[in-house]
């Protein structure tokens, strides 16, 4: 399990190669599909995570609606579709797991993909425009 | 080797209270868990039953479209289903109780305890040594049978393997017709299995009050669960896929058959491997014995839990667990009256008690007052369609509450308001003066109340 203790956001990780949503989703493109998972500021946020409640394989969600949650010692957490489209796979490990939602969430903690229904990523943010959000946020 | 001020060997309900209290007394404290932290409570008792329980009412509810006002035509049920998430259930909360302790500062220990001396446990897995001062065993019980009945986990099984079926069988014997029987008749009878329940006592729930018995078996006969009491089990025999069963009845003997069956008889302390025969711990029935402040016979030891045979309940272990910390700290507690801790029984219909019995009073030979609040008036019961049931309350000659015996809807959430004035010696007089809120079932026992005290409005 994780230290508990909350991060700055200086001192937590953001991949610059990816995309943020303002609700501390991340998207990757990958072929055909995108992967989607929580910041690493929000894994931060929550705490130790317990649960997930995620969709099937097969629902749509448009973007900015709720597509499940995220249950950590502390607090659930809503998760908001970073991108419209299709739920195509859904991370079997975090029903195990779902700590490596806090170890690794740009990887081995990607929570689902999506078969987005266009691949309009510009209302997401960059890596340096999130964090100029969490900043002043914080 | 690593040294500590205590040791806590077992994680569930009484251990890891114990060891949260230990950190908040700024004991340096590690636990000691063989299993899955939370216990039998977290992952095999309490927990995961809750959640078959919630799904079994849900599907008990769908069959009610005429009451409630809607049509959903042929429903499928899906115990797979259920099962999973009791399971799910299970790990999130194992989960809470291993953030909890970390977050406390508990070092948590995997393996199997076993105390060389009565200041080490060694782990059998990896030869760890750890050392303390003072040793809170907590290692709870587990499911037993009947003599000569061996629990194969096929087809005669215990709460364990119960809550583990993926598939409900068609028929099934529940033997034993306390609370974990009465929660698994209810959970597979809504969810389409044929059940029997056998009680070899003269009633259900044969430690509740005699007439919350009563209106229990009404219950679960009128659900269409087939309850027979005074029945003893001589012998279970495979025959095939099937279970025979030899039963000896007030008619004479009989034999039933069944594809699977419950043993929901009790439990037996989990004292295997903890070497305490060396150490020469005094035990009663396999209990291990323990002082009001929770030390057992050997110096530097304490027990707690259902290793304690005393009123073996999730709560009980934690307030235990409680004093047993407080105790190694140099606190003096006022010793604990297990009569005052409340029992909740779940099912086709709650049972709630504190206090003693009816019977149980009147053999003290106290001079009792005694009044009777049913549920059938109650505004809140009927708007819910549930205006069945009633609370029972005993005063003594002083007009303090001493029992406190509930059944009906929801009447395990109105037990703590009870336990409250029963513990700490409220007389009806004194808690009449508490403004209830309308329209709530617990009205209801604002009225008994308010009939102990001599001027009941409704009754």
């Amino acid at each position: 399990m994780t230290n508990s203790s909350k991060k700055t956001v200086d001192e937590l990780s953001f991949p610059e190669d990816i995309c943020y949503h303002r609700e501390h989703t991340w998207v990757r493109p990958e072929v055909n599909i995108v992967k989607v998972g929580i910041s690493d500021y929000a894994q931060n946020q929550l705490g130790d995570i317990i649960f997930f409640e995620l969709p099937s394989v097969g629902e749509k969600f448009a973007q900015d609606q709720s597509f499940g949650t995220v249950e950590s010692v502390k607090v659930v957490s809503t998760l908001y579709m970073p991108v419209s489209g299709t739920v195509m796979e859904v991370n079997g490990e975090l029903d195990i797991n779902p700590e490596i939602a806090n170890q690794d969430p740009y990887d081995a903690g990607w929570i689902i993909t999506i078969k987005p229904d266009d691949v309009k990523i510009d209302n997401l943010l960059t890596c340096q425009e999130y964090i100029r959000f969490l900043k002043d946020v914080e | 080797m690593r040294d500590y001020d205590v040791i806590i060997v077992g994680g569930g309900p009484g251990g890891y209270t114990a060891a949260v209290r230990a950190r908040q007394l700024g004991f340096k404290t590690a636990l000691v868990e063989k299993e899955n932290l939370g216990g039998t409570c977290a992952n095999w008792g309490c927990i995961p039953t809750k959640t078959l329980l919630k799904n079994a009412e849900v599907v008990h509810l769908l069959h009610q479209g005429k009451t409630f006002g809607f049509n959903c035509g042929e429903i499928t049920l899906n115990y797979a289903s259920a099962q999973q998430r009791s399971r799910q259930v299970a790990r999130r909360q194992e989960k809470r109780v291993e953030a909890l302790l970390k977050g406390r500062g508990v070092d948590i220990i995997r393996g199997q305890g076993e105390l060389t001396n009565n200041e080490t446990v060694e782990i059998k897995s990896s030869g760890e040594i750890l050392k303390a001062r003072s040793i809170i065993l907590a290692t709870g019980g587990k499911p037993r049978s009947l003599a000569g009945i061996k629990l194969e986990g096929d087809k005669i099984i215990s709460s364990r393997e119960a809550l583990q079926l993926i598939e409900l069988p068609a028929t099934v014997v529940i033997v034993g017709a306390g609370p974990i029987g009465l929660e698994f008749a209810t959970v597979w009878h809504r969810y389409g299995c044929r059940v029997t329940v056998l009680e070899a006592m003269p009633c259900v729930l044969p430690l509740e009050d005699e007439e919350i018995s009563r209106e229990a078996e009404s219950h679960l006969t009128k659900a269409g669960i087939t309850v027979r009491t005074n029945v003893r089990v001589q012998s279970l025999k495979k025959i095939g896929d099937a279970v025979e069963i030899a039963i000896d009845t007030a008619g004479g003997q009989e034999v039933i058959v069944a594809d699977k069956v419950l043993m929901a008889v009790g439990t037996t302390p989990a004292i295997d491997g903890l070497g305490l025969e060396a150490l020469g711990m005094a035990t009663e029935r396999g209990y291990i014995t323990i002082g009001v402040d929770m030390r057992t016979s050997v110096s530097g030891i304490y027990a707690i839990g259902d290793l304690t045979g005393k009123l073996p309940l999730a709560h009980t272990a934690s307030a235990q667990g409680i004093i047993a910390a407080e105790i190694i700290a140099g606190k003096i507690n006022p010793p604990l009256i297990y009569e005052n801790i409340p029992r909740c029984v779940f099912g086709v219909i709650e049972v709630a008690s504190v206090g003693l019995t009816e019977r149980q009073v009147r053999e003290r030979g106290l001079t009792i007052q005694v009044v009777k609040s049913p549920f059938l008036p109650n505004g809140k019961a009927v708007a819910i369609h549930e205006n069945t049931g009633f609370i029972k309350l005993i005063a003594d000659a002083s007009g303090r509450l001493v029992g406190v015996h509930m059944i009906g809807p929801h009447v395990t959430e109105m037990i703590g308001a009870a336990a409250t004035l029963v513990s700490l010696s409220i007389t009806a007089k004194q808690a009449a003066q508490v403004i209830y809120p309308h329209p709530t079932l617990s009205e209801a026992f604002m009225e008994g109340i308010h009939a102990l005290a001599g001027h009941a409005i409704h009754l």
